[in-house]
Order: C-alpha cells, then structure tokens, then sequence
C-alpha cells in the first residue's frame, strides 16, 4: 500500500496536484481574452486599453460607457469585473453577477465597439475583439495561485504519508487538501480577463465557498489537538455537524445576507483558531520543546491566515478597497507552508525526523527533471528556424548530459544490485575495529538505500538474524560480533518494502562480514605469533651468544664492539615486540641508554631537547635508523675522542610539517674530521639516512671540538 | 616501609650461563663482602635449596632451562618478603621484565654492563635505588592510569602524586639525578618513590590475582 512507500505516495500525490492544476490551466485558457483591462477604484469601474494599433491608445482610464456589437448592447456594471462576485454583501447582487457573465460572454470573438469617455468627459470609441487565450496569457497572479495550491498539496501530503497515523498530521492535509480546489477554482475566474461561463462561475464559486469553509473548519480541529489534546476536542462531531450545517445553508443562500452566511461564520472560526492558539500557547507553558515548536506553527499560520482574512473580509466589512488583490493575498500562503515546511525540519513540528526531508528532496527532484524535459519540448517546438543539426547539437551534447547530471545528483540512479559488494566487505574487515562499525552502515546506506539509518541498540541481539518490522516498513539487521545493530527503514528512499530476500541477503552479508573479520584477525595472529618467535629466537640464542662473547671479550679493546653488537639486538628486539613508537618514546630510550653509557665512560652529557615531543608514531625504518645512528655517533665519540663532555641537542621539536635537526657534539677531538676514515657502520648509516631524504654533515667549530648535524625531513611519520 | 636496609649474608645465584655465573660471583661478592653465594644453572635445585635454606639476596635470570624465572620470584616474594630479588637479564624492555617486576623482583641487573657498573646497580638496588627503564615506566603509567579510570584500584594501590611525576619523568627518559634537580629533592627520595612504585605494582597485580582467583571460584 501507498502507507508503506512514502515515495511513491509523494509522487503520486505530486501528480494528482500537477493534474488538478492541469484542469484549472485548461479551464482558463477557454475563456476569451481582452487586449485591456478592467479596475475598480473608489467604487468606479475604469478601462485600461492595452496597446491598440488602430484606436486612440490611452494609458489615462477611461470610464466606459457601454459594449456592443451588431446583436447587443451591454452598459457594464461595476460588479461585473469584481475579482470575485462574493465580494458584495447581498446574495442578490453576487447571483445578478453570475447570471451577467454569460451576457458578457455572447459577444464571442467578433468586433465590438466599446463607448467611453476620458477623465475630462470627452467621448471615446474604440473598436476591438476579443481572442482566443494563449498560455502567455494568464497572468502571473494566475501562477501564483497554481503554485501555492500544488504546494499546499504536495508539502501536507508529504507528512500525512509519513504519519498518517497521527491525527494531526490527517487534520493538516484534510485542511490543505480542501484549501487547493479552493484556490484553483478561485485562480480561474478571478483571474479572467473579459468572463467566465455562468454555470462554470457558479460552481467554481460553489467550490471555493465550501473549499474555504472545509480549510478552516479542519484547521479549527487541528488546533484542538496539536499540539496538545485539549479537552474541547471531544465535542469535534458536533462541530463538524454544525459547520457541515452552515455549508449547507451557505450553498442554499437561505437568506440573502451574504455577509451573514459566508463571511461572518468564517470569521468567527478563524476568531476561534486564534483563542484555541491563545490555549495551546497557555497548555504548552511547562513544555519548552512543544512551545518552540509551537511559536513556530503558530506564526506561520497566523501571519498567512490574519493577513488574508484581514485583507478580504475586514476591508469588506470597512468598505474600503482592498489593499492588495484577493489573487495576491492567496500568496500569503506560500508564508504558511514554506513556514511549516522550515519549522519540520527545526523543530520537528508533527514529530518528523530531519531525514524525512529527503522524500520531499527526492520527488521535487524528479519533478523539475520533467519541468526542464517539458521545456526542452516546448523551445525545440517553437523555435521553427532552428535547425535539425543544431537541434541534435543542443540535445545530444548539452541537454542530455545535464539532464543525467541533473538526476544523479538529485533522484539517484534505481536500485541495482552492487557488484563490488565483496571488495566492500572485504575492506571493511581490514579497517580498524572503532571504524568498521560507519563503514559497515554506509555500506548498508548504499546498498538498501534507507531514507533513516541508525544504530538500534535497544534490539534483542541474541537473535542473530535479521528480521522485518512494522509490515516491512523496518529491516532490523542484528548485531554481529563487534558490530552494533542496525534498523533501516524505508527501503530505496521509500520506494518500495523490504522483503524476505532483503532478509536473506542482510543475514548473508553479516555471515560473510563476520567470516572475514575473524579470517583477518586469524591473520593478524599469525603474523603476531610469528613476530613473537622470532623475537624469542633472537633472544635466547643470539642474545646468549652475544653475551658469551662479551665475556670472553672483557677488558679487551674489542669489549665495546660486542657490546654494541648487544644493544642493536635489543633495539631490534623492541621493535619486533611493538613496531610502532611514538617520537617522544624513542627518544627517552635513547636518554636512558646513551646517558648510562656517558655514566659508566665518566663522559658528562648534555641533553638539549624540548620537554614535550611529539607523540605520533615514528615509520618503524626512521626509528631503527634514528636510533642506530645516534648510538653509532655516541660509540665513535666515547671510541676516538676520549671526550669529558657530549651535548645532544634539538632546538626545535619536529611536526608533520617541520623537518628534524639534531647535533651531537663533543670536545677532546685529536684529528680533524678531514682526515677520518668512516668506518663501515657510519657509511652504512650515512647511505640509510640519504635514502630517508635526510643527511649528515660533520664540523669543527674549535680545535678540540667536533659537532654533526643530522636532518630528517618531515616524512618521518608512520600514517595515522 | 617494611623493607629496611639489612645486612647480606646469604646470596642464591640461579643462572645457567657459566660465564655469567662467574660475572654475577664476581659482583656480588665486591658488592657486599664476606658474603655467601649459592649458585645453580637451573629452577629444580634453585627451589629445593630453599627449602632448607634461606637468602637475603636473589639473583636470578628469567630465561632458565626448566622454565621461567619469574615464577621462582613469586614463590620467593611470598615465602620470605624480606629477601632482595634482582633479575639478571640483557634486555630491560617491558616485554622480558614486566612480569617478573609485578611477581615482586625490586631491580634488575642487565649482564652487558662492566662489572664495575653491575657492582654500582647492585648497591644501588640495595641502598633503594633500582633502576628503572623508560619503556616500564611508560607501561606503568599506562596500566595504573587504566585502572584508576576503570576505578577498580582501591586507594592503597594507586600512585601518589609525587610517585606519578617520578614516573612521568622516568618515562621522557630522565635519570635519579635529572628528576631529583627537577623536582627539588634528593636522589634518595627519588629512590623511596620507585621502591614504592615497585612495591605497590607488586601488590596492585596480586591483588588482582586474587580477584580473578575469587571470580573464578578458586578463592
């Protein structure tokens, strides 16, 4: 059922508005057409001609005087041109205007002569005809109401699919259902240039007095129960009963006071609203949630509603001239549903979520890809000059791209079935576990194409399936090991329900989606086990090696060497044991062993570093070489130079961004550097650091003192 | 403080390298003369003399023949509390040596080290100033921090403020003398606070022995 895809209710009820307003459009062009018109001011009817070619062309208002032809003449009554006939205040005189237009309408499109006289008295004729009406016609007040009556439609349909069980939300789009025909039959003969057949006035006026009633009597209804339920609302039959009543006696003109049948009732409801307002403002006192909201609703429907009331009827019951036209003032309504289309999103008016946005975003979408289809026609079939070639031109390359780019980016492609489902998974399984739970539900965003997505952690997860909810409206996809449950609802942006095979394919991507991730972390074990052995094999039987060694080696020259041997193979060990170090860390293994050495030489060490470092991880390659070289400079010094004193120095701590400086000095230096013959591990060294893209440059400030400077670019850091 | 200096009589060994034995002979006996060493290369007699025997100093290596080390150090810590435990080790990483500092060794020896150095850290653990790596000050921090967020430390275990910053600093990597100038006291102090971080990781992870002990119906 429609219920259960809010989609394609949206669409079709976008539809039945387009449709409506199809006929009130086909109407319209039916009547004839004047090429002037007709103003009412200060009570006297005045004619405005448009531009003529052959009569007096006169932008001053004449005051006509009488129409004719060869069959008959009419002497024009001011009533005949009132935007709308109940705008007097006898039932009479509303009848006597309908029952003219046909008058009017006699004089079909053969010439006429219209009598008038200018401002100062003098005669004028004019001789003109009246002619079919073209689209061009209709004027922008005419659109005005189309769009506001589609809106009215298409914005209240949009929460009634969404919560039709809610009955305020059924109160609010009985109310702008009833408010559209008002409005359209309104358009048509408000709007009409010269007349209106006398049958179709009176039942488009019929339409629009009973329209209007049934808006606000539904309004009046609405306001008894949103957004609170006052207890007035239980006395809603008879209400309706009554105000049923007065439509009756309305349509049935049981008296002649128009005033008293039409436009009082309507004021009194509307007095009415506005005391209900004033209530569910005092009941919504302890709720700030509902009074905000509230606020809201309130101004948006007041403004809109008080501005036209105020408008048709105030000034009717003043007798002055309206200030704007009643076409205009239906504009006012755009204020009311625009306004309440804002205060759903903010405010959660009717209790709707922000997502439920996307309907209403999805359907304007495919409408204005028809409206540009529609226009594409339209100027290919009146551009008669315009080539075939540069009609494919246009088409082909220009158009047609952009209608595509067009409904990517607003409609989005149909659901297809997505081949790259498994490399997905696959992916997934390989992200770190405090990701994979975002990438597991946009995973499931784009396959399902959910308008709602969300964690549903109240689910009984021991289920371990997925099942279906709410008639298949909710796909309620348990959890699985560490990923979370997830409730989707309305499939393909509402399009359709979630089926049984919807429920077999979420409950094998799950199995698949858990299978990889215990296959990863199968891996993962692995190669940990394996990191773990080797380590151990390091430790026991190098380790032990290399200590007999240093044994046999003390207090020999050699005794260092073995030594070094010792502490490379305990830096290798610490980095198979964690990979990762972070900057900070390195460098305090680095203080402790290079100042126990300095200790244990009686060397005094200097170690100039900022006291917070960086804490981001080092790549496992720049730590092993940081490491080794200063270790290896530190050897060399303690080695050669006999030194009393060694200063490690890092002016600046490295970022991501600033490249790494450190020097290592240290005085009792007996050759110049010139002269040094590398050895192989410095070599070796010199050759790791330039493939990092770092270097090392050594220098002799003063005779006893040698200083080296080592710079590491800022691509030091292993990835986040 | 129950662990007051006391005089060593009586040292046990346990250490399967022969060279190494002959180091840690050698280091003990400069360290503290006059004393008696007992050595053995591996567990099974290491455990049978003490139980007609006791020492006030242990000297042991955790990689030994018929198993671990640090299994010894828990039998020792509980059957004489007062007896100074020392792991010898080459690696002072918290991989090799977390377990055996938490089972109740107080400081450890690393093997590669001149034995005028191996003399200068055995009077110092003796004197109450054990060494302490960067990268087991650093796992410290982390697992007392953990535990005092999960709040499943009762007071007595957790670090004091003091004992905090001690560790923060041994972790940046800075020496008993560097903290004892930062933070303006002496390198005795400095000492009385990693002896108390070494005793209170002691009993945190016995304590938390028990608890999974009680949780798993063995209490």
């Amino acid at each position: 059922m429609l219920f259960n895809r809010p989609s394609l209710a949206l669409h079709a009820t976008t539809l039945l508005a387009i449709f409506c307003c199809s006929i009130s459009i086909w109407m319209a062009l039916q009547l004839p057409q004047f090429d002037g018109h007709w103003l009412i001011k200060n009570g006297t009817l005045y004619l405005h001609a448009d531009a003529d070619p052959d009569t007096p062309p006169t932008s001053r208002p004449l005051i006509p005087v009488s129409v004719s032809n060869r069959q008959q003449q009419i002497i024009p009554e001011r009533n005949d041109f009132l935007e709308d006939p109940d705008f007097v205040d006898r039932y009479q005189d509303y009848n006597r205007i309908i029952q003219r237009q046909d008058l009017w309408s006699a004089f079909g499109y053969a010439p006429l002569v219209i009598r008038a006289t200018d401002t100062n008295g003098n005669p004028v004729e004019w001789q003109t005809h009246l002619r079919p009406r073209q689209l061009q016609d209709l004027p922008k007040e005419f659109w005005l109401q189309q769009v506001v009556a589609l809106l009215a439609l298409v914005i209240s349909g949009w929460v009634f699919w969404l919560r039709h069980n809610d009955t305020s939300a059924r109160l609010f789009f009985a109310s702008s259902a009833c408010l559209m025909p008002a409005i359209l039959a309104a358009s048509v003969y408000s709007t009409r240039s010269w007349s209106v057949p006398s049958d179709w006035m009176l039942w488009l006026s019929h339409i629009n007095h009973i329209g209007t009633e049934a808006t606000v009597a539904f309004m009046l209804m609405l306001f008894m129960t949103y957004p609170q339920r006052l207890p007035v609302w239980r006395y809603w039959p008879g209400l309706a009963v009554l105000l049923a009543a007065q439509a009756w006696i309305e349509f049935r003109q049981w008296s002649d006071n128009l005033e008293l049948l039409l436009r009082w009732p309507v004021f009194m409801e509307i007095i009415a609203i506005l005391l209900l307002a004033v209530w569910q403002w005092r009941a919504s006192a302890r709720n700030p949630l509902q009074r905000a909201a509230l606020r809201w609703f309130l101004s948006s429907i007041l403004i809109s509603i008080t501005l036209i009331s105020w408008n048709s009827m105030v000034v009717n019951f003043l007798g002055l001239d309206a200030p704007f036209s009643q076409s205009d003032s239906i504009a006012l309504f755009l204020i009311l549903y625009l306004g309440i289309a804002l205060g759903l999103r903010r405010y959660r008016l009717f209790d709707m979520d922000i997502w439920s946005y996307r309907t209403l975003l999805w359907t304007a979408g495919s409408g204005l890809i028809l409206l540009l289809d529609y226009l594409l026609l339209a100027v290919m079939g009146l551009s008669h000059n315009l080539s075939m070639g540069l009609a494919l031109f246009l088409t082909g390359w220009i158009y047609l791209p952009l209608r595509q780019w067009l409904w990517n980016r607003m409609v989005g492609s149909p659901w297809q079935p997505d081949n790259n489902l498994m490399p997905q998974l696959s992916a997934i399984a390989w992200q770190p576990p405090e990701q994979r739970q975002q990438a597991w539900q946009a995973l499931l965003q784009a396959h399902f194409q959910p308008l709602h997505l969300h964690r549903a952690n109240g689910m009984d997860a021991d289920t371990g399936s997925a099942q279906l909810a709410n008639d298949g409206q909710q796909l309620l996809i348990a959890s699985h090991g560490e990923l979370a449950p997830v409730s989707l609802e309305f499939a393909q942006r509402g399009a359709r329900l979630f089926n049984r095979q919807d429920v077999r394919f979420a409950n094998s991507l799950t199995q698949l989606l858990e299978q990889l991730i215990h296959d990863r972390r199968d891996y993962q074990q692995g190669i940990d086990e394996e990191r773990r052995r080797i380590g151990r094999d390091l430790h026991d039987n190098i380790g032990a090696r290399l200590l007999k060694l240093l044994h046999r080696l003390r207090n020999t020259p050699n005794e260092e060497l073995a030594r070094d041997a010792i502490l490379d193979l305990r830096s290798t060990i610490n980095a198979i044991d964690s990979p990762l170090q972070s900057f900070a860390d390195t460098l305090a293994d680095l203080r402790i062993e290079i100042s126990g050495r300095c200790e244990a030489a009686s060397v005094h060490l200097t170690w100039q570093v900022p006291f917070e470092l960086p804490t981001d991880n080092l790549k496992p390659v720049v730590r092993s070489v940081l490491t080794s070289i200063l270790r290896e400079l530190v050897s060399n010094a303690l080695r050669h130079a006999t030194p009393t004193a060694i200063v490690i120095s890092m002016p600046v701590a490295p970022s991501m961004s600033t490249p790494l400086h450190m020097e290592i000095s240290n005085n009792g230096l007996h050759t110049s550097p010139d002269h040094w013959q590398e050895g192989y591990g410095l070599r070796n060294l010199r050759g790791r650091l330039q493939e990092l893209g770092g270097s090392l440059s050594v220098q002799q400030p003063q005779a006893d003192q040698v200083s080296i400077h080592l710079t590491l670019p800022a691509t030091i850091w292993a990835k986040p | 403080m129950t662990q007051t200096a006391h005089k060593i009589r009586q040292a046990l060994i346990i250490e399967d390298l022969p060279d190494s034995q002959a180091l840690l002979l050698t280091v003990c006996q400069q360290t503290f003369p006059g004393v008696t060493c007992q050595l053995f290369d591996n567990l099974h007699d290491g455990r049978l003399w003490l139980t007609e025997n006791r020492c006030d100093l242990l000297l042991i290596d955790l990689g030994l023949p018929d198993g671990d080390g640090t299994d010894l150090i828990a039998e020792v810590k509980q059957s004489a509390p007062d007896c100074t435990i020392v792991v010898a080790t080459i690696f002072d990483d918290d991989q090799h040596l977390f377990a055996a500092l938490q089972a109740g060794a107080m400081g450890y020896l690393l093997k590669d080290q001149s034995t005028a150095q191996l003399v200068r850290q055995l009077q110092g653990i003796e004197d109450g100033q054990p060494p302490l790596s960067a990268s087991i000050a650093r796992r410290l921090l982390n697992g007392f921090q953990v535990r005092a967020q999960a709040q499943t430390q009762p007071a007595q275990h957790s670090l004091s403020q003091r004992e905090q910053e001690v560790l923060g600093l041994i972790a940046r990597g800075f020496s008993s003398n560097e903290i004892s100038g930062f933070l303006e006291i002496s390198r005795h102090t400095v000492g009385d606070h990693i002896k108390n971080i070494y005793r209170k990781l002691n009993i945190s992870s016995r304590a938390e022995a028990t608890r999974e002990a009680l949780r798993l119906g063995l209490g």
